[in-house]
């Protein structure tokens, strides 16, 4: 140790140096700059292009060449917003502090298929019990009937425990999710526990492992397993009413249900929304939120695009009988419940 | 009269012995060389009843005695005697600090960090000169927002380290010591407002150079110390989400892709504190700057953490800048630096 200084010294100087090896792209807070940054955000971390088939590049620049000097803010964000929508994804916004935008288009050019009054006043008589966001009762002819509005609402296994208890003595149970437009995804693990006997894999997951447009990860398995010992469990049959609106964990929950032996999935397609969104954000402090992680179904089908309904299962509600109080989807679920035995009549 | 020569001879011997042996400190030593040389021949078992009675009676005849520790040995005693005191010192940090962590943002943020620190040495008795030992402990909040001012981090980290160091003396009054830690660190920054990639969690398994100049100086009759140490992490094992990776899937058991082999070229990390200590009253206080750059580069995700702090702390006990009159151990050693 001659010259420790020195040494000393030059340590931290070659170590300084190397950790400026990884930069990053740096935009400015301007229109331009924060076009770019929006821009380079989803180039980098979208996760449907090849899916959709979409030229991101062309997009890019064909949406830049509306913008002018002159442009200002609030032009700026429809200009970015119409350039996001080309991504046709209800998982994608852009939010500023004076608005959010929002793909609709997944939902709105297509038939409601539900109305929630016809539902509370045709078949529910205004009498209805609701527990962990979950309104239930048992309808004539002992079907028993689960309306769940949102994923977001955070089922207890108490509360699902209590639900299934009463409802037990039933020929089938019917679980409607139309309008669901999804939520956390730890709920389905929730639902599905008390219809399983056993472990299964019922769908996958892939992340991007890089800013390429096909830098993927292999799929993992999304296993289910059945609810601890002592839970109220349901083995009977079951139908899954879906409509245009289910979306993201609804869409998911509706891929998973798909794949068990007792579940029937009745009414129209699902909406898609088949990949965890990320957020990021620009410069100027606006958030933007996409898809970057996709779920695939049990046999690693992209869920993006929806979910079908089971063959010959597919049903519509028009409004004009929903107005009248009929509920054809609803009314299919029941007409193929109505038969079955119940629990003590099977033993 | 022999045979009670033998017998005190052969007493001596084993008080002799006895006081060689450092595990047992003997109350009365008599001098031995007194004694004239003797031969012991085996002991049969029919002089043993002799021999103890002769024994008892050897205690009985006056000869000249002295207690082991008088003036002489008791210094004799302390320039073999050196105090390691183990040094303790308490910091409260401020400052701010810049982090990007591109798994939650392209951005980089700016705020407060607030934070704790302790620092432990103590010299080590197998080369108490040179060897020193060391442990670190700090923790942290920040506060961070933003360019915009629209969104929020928030942060919590700790990290402890355990060490060793050489420590020596160069040319111009400079102490030098270089060593070694075992690192472990941990933190994890919240984006209140994502939502599947709302924290980029930090952990890492490090094994550190650490290396530290200090030097004494006067300003009129003040004594100080100038010191700036550095700690390096150079091999390290350290935890990334995967590029866009939620943490759902983990918890669902993806493992893989999570844990990285690190070095200066994608874990690049220094803690440099540019210190001066003083005394003050009976303790010493110690005032600082502190830079903290941690970055890391893994599963093509960017994190550059950057931290500068003013660092306040006191060291109870002092580390020996005050000259005291030792009484009892001959030197103590101060083993902070």
């Amino acid at each position: 140790m001659k010259y420790p200084g020195i040494i000393y010294t030059i340590a931290i100087i070659v170590s300084a140096g190397l950790s400026a090896c990884h930069s990053e792209p740096e935009y400015e807070d301007d229109i331009y700059g924060n076009f770019d940054a929006l821009w380079d955000i989803v180039d980098r971390r979208y996760c449907f292009f090849e899916e959709k088939n979409l030229d991101w590049k062309e997009i890019g620049a064909s949406y830049r060449a509306q913008i002018t000097p002159e442009t200002n803010s609030i032009q700026l964000f429809f200009i970015c917003a119409a350039m996001l929508d080309e991504l046709q994804d209800g998982h994608v916004n852009l939010s500023s502090r004076f608005n959010t935008s929002y793909y609709r288009k997944w939902w709105s050019d297509y038939p409601q298929d539900f109305n929630m009054r016809t539902i509370e006043e045709y078949y529910l008589e205004f009498n209805w019990l609701t527990t962990s966001g979950i309104m239930y009762k048992q309808l004539p002819g002992e079907i028993a009937y689960m309306y769940y509005p949102s994923f977001s609402t955070i089922i207890s296994e108490t509360s699902l425990d209590y639900i299934l208890a009463i409802l037990h003595n039933s020929r089938g149970l019917i679980i409607d999710i139309r309008d669901n437009g999804g939520g956390a995804l730890t709920n389905i693990r929730t639902l599905v526990g008390r219809l399983i006997k056993e472990k299964i894999t019922a769908g996958y997951i892939i992340h991007k492992t890089g800013p390429g447009h096909n830098d993927f990860s292999k799929p993992y398995p999304i296993e289910y397993e059945p609810a601890e010992k002592g839970r109220v469990m349901w083995d009977g049959p079951v139908v899954l009413l879906t409509n245009r609106s289910c979306y993201s964990a609804a869409n998911d929950f509706t891929s998973v249900m798909k794949t068990l032996p007792n579940v029937t999935v009745a009414g129209a397609r699902t909406g898609g929304g088949g990949g965890l969104p990320f957020s990021s954000e620009l410069p100027n402090g606006w958030a933007v939120r996409f898809s970057a992680c996709p779920l695939l179904d049990s046999s690693m089908q992209c869920t993006e695009f929806g979910i079908d309904p089971d063959e010959g299962c597919e049903v519509h509600s028009t409004d004009e009988e929903l107005a009248k109080g009929k509920d054809a989807i609803l009314d299919f679920a029941i007409e193929r419940l109505k038969d079955l035995p119940l629990p003590e009549e099977k033993n | 009269m022999t045979g009670i020569f033998n017998s005190i001879s052969l007493l001596a011997r084993l008080m002799y012995r006895r006081s060689k042996d450092p595990r047992c400190i003997p109350s009365l030593i008599i001098s031995s060389s007194s004694l004239p040389r003797t031969v012991f021949r085996p002991m049969c078992s029919g002089r043993l009843s002799i021999l103890s009675s002769l024994i008892v009676l050897s205690f009985m005849i006056p000869c000249e005695v002295y207690p082991q520790e008088d003036a002489t040995q008791q210094e004799e005693s302390n320039k073999n005697y050196v105090s390691r005191p183990v040094t303790g010192r308490y910091a409260f940090e401020a400052g701010s600090k810049s982090l990007l962590a591109t798994y939650l943002s392209p951005l980089t943020y700016h705020g407060t960090s607030l934070g704790v620190s302790g620092f432990w040495s103590k010299a080590l008795p197998f080369n108490a000169r040179h060897m020193i030992m060391h442990f670190d402990a700090n923790a942290g909040i920040d506060n961070l927002w933003n360019p915009a001012g629209t969104a929020k981090i928030m942060g919590m980290n700790a990290a402890f380290k355990w060490g060793m160091s050489w420590r020596s003396e160069i040319p111009g009054s400079i102490q030098f010591t270089a060593g070694g830690t075992v690192d472990l660190d941990g933190a994890a920054y919240y984006l209140i407002r994502n939502g599947n990639n709302p924290v980029q969690g930090m952990a890492s398994a490090a094994i550190s150079a650490r290396v530290s100049l200090s030097r004494p100086f006067k300003i009129g009759a003040l004594d100080f110390i100038l010191c700036d140490a550095a700690s390096l992490p150079s091999a390290s094992m350290f935890f990334s989400p995967g590029y866009g990776e939620t943490y759902y899937e983990i918890y669902l058991g993806n493992r893989s892709g999570l844990i990285h082999p690190g070095w200066w070229g994608n874990n690049f990390r220094i803690d440099n504190l540019l210190s001066v200590t003083f005394d003050f009253g009976r303790t010493a206080a110690m005032i600082g700057y502190r830079f903290k750059a941690d970055t890391q580069w893994a599963n093509n995700l960017n994190t550059q953490i950057f931290t500068h702090s003013f660092v306040i702390g006191i060291i109870p006990g002092g580390i020996g800048l005050k000259k005291h009159p030792a009484k009892t151990p001959s030197e103590t050693i101060y083993s902070i630096y």
